[in-house]
């Protein structure tokens, strides 16, 4: 069905506002400094950092790190290399990160499932972005916690 | 017998789509280039913009599904696709959630096609009524997320910090999947318009329903598995 000049005009204008207020909140989140450019800080330096993994009823495991621009992730790594646990991680494309499925200590395996999970937590609070994707800082206390749902 | 199939152009259709599908997921799910350079902050968390995946290749299949083919196809073929691609490249629990929101986006497709909306002035609908499927994917695969606990409190706060959080996907999924929908809808109503005719394919009553109710019965058992 061929359109008249003036359905043309409101269809095309039906898509040119959406466009034009989604171009203005992107401008405008840009002047709010909600939407930055650049690259997020990558790397801290090197730092010192205390790793801490409790996997209940009273069992922890600490030990403290050094490492130069590694991320919470990194930090388990270096653990698994000195041989004193044992990790298995999964990455998810749905996340882009990577999770730990299971850490092994002392010949007993910890592994996720349907009642448990592995968590991580920055000087307390609760990590919101994959381990892979948080830099550490000095003086840093990480802690993987084995969770109950 | 192979001769029969492909003698149905419905199921050829399906094939093809179902092919195309699965060959693009598999080969780009670890060939994705890195996000651009653009920070968002929202709820004080800093994070990318836009966080790359491949949902717009199957949301536009599930579209596709529903407006070519319609029918039982609205959901087999984004669903095919989705189980050919994850017995490869691997899912977990919230497979049921995500084939779900797909099976939504095909009945989505399907709508259009059935309340003849595919013609030039509609355009705008097409691309506000894709939209809001992607918007809908997104609100209840991460409500899933959330339901199922993991990393995030049975909380309103936490709640909110896992909508937060899965904002980049949201936002790529809308751009992603938007340009895609024009890129490939609009020279369909255009071949439409020109008078080269879609494939009419005629939809008994048992299955129109069976179409709607197929998505309902993988969300419940979506929200049943997360439950239990």
């Amino acid at each position: 069905m061929e359109l008249n000049s003036k359905q043309k005009i409101i269809v095309a204008l039906k898509l040119l506002i959406p466009l034009l207020l989604v171009t203005l909140l992107f401008l405008s989140g840009i002047s709010a400094g909600v939407i930055t450019f650049g690259p997020e800080k990558e790397g801290t330096g090197g730092a010192t950092a205390i790793l801490k993994i409790d996997f209940g009823n009273n069992n922890i495991y600490s030990k403290k790190i050094d490492l130069i621009n590694a991320t919470v992730f990194d930090f388990l790594l270096e653990s698994e290399k000195s041989g004193d646990i044992k990790i298995e991680t999964t990455y998810w494309e749905s996340f882009g990160s990577y999770v730990v499925d299971s850490i092994t200590y002392q010949n007993e395996k910890y592994a996720s499932d349907i009642n448990h999970y592995w968590a991580f937590y920055i000087n307390g609070e609760a990590g919101i972005k994959g381990a892979d994707k948080i830099y550490v800082e000095n003086d840093d206390l990480i802690e993987w916690r084995f969770v109950e749902f | 017998m192979i001769k029969n199939i492909f003698s149905n152009k419905r199921i050829t259709l399906a094939i093809l789509l179902i092919a195309i599908g699965s060959i693009v997921r598999v080969l780009l799910h670890n060939n994705l280039p890195a996000g651009p350079s653009i920070y968002i902050t929202v709820n004080g968390i800093t994070q990318p913009m836009f966080m790359l995946d491949l949902f717009f290749v199957v949301a536009i299949i599930s579209l596709l599904s529903g407006i070519l083919l319609g029918g039982y196809y609205t959901f087999i073929v984004p669903i095919s696709v989705m189980i050919i691609t994850d017995l490869v490249i691997g899912n977990n629990w919230i497979l049921l959630f995500t084939w779900s929101g797909f099976a939504i986006l095909g009945i989505i497709g399907y709508l259009l096609k059935a309340k003849n909306s595919l013609t030039i002035e509609r355009i705008p609908r097409i691309l506000g009524v894709g939209i809001a499927g992607i918007l809908l994917y997104d609100i209840w695969t991460n409500f899933g997320v959330w339901l199922q606990g993991f990393g995030y409190a049975h909380t309103f706060q936490g709640l909110t910090l896992c909508y937060t959080v899965a904002l980049p996907f949201m936002f790529w999924h809308l751009l992603s999947t938007t340009i895609a929908i024009a890129a490939v809808v609009v020279p369909i109503i255009y071949l439409k318009e020109h008078k080269i005719s879609l494939p009419e394919v005629s939809v008994h009553p048992f299955e129109k329903k069976t179409t709607i109710a197929i998505p309902a019965i993988l969300m419940v058992l979506a929200l049943i598995s997360v439950l239990v």
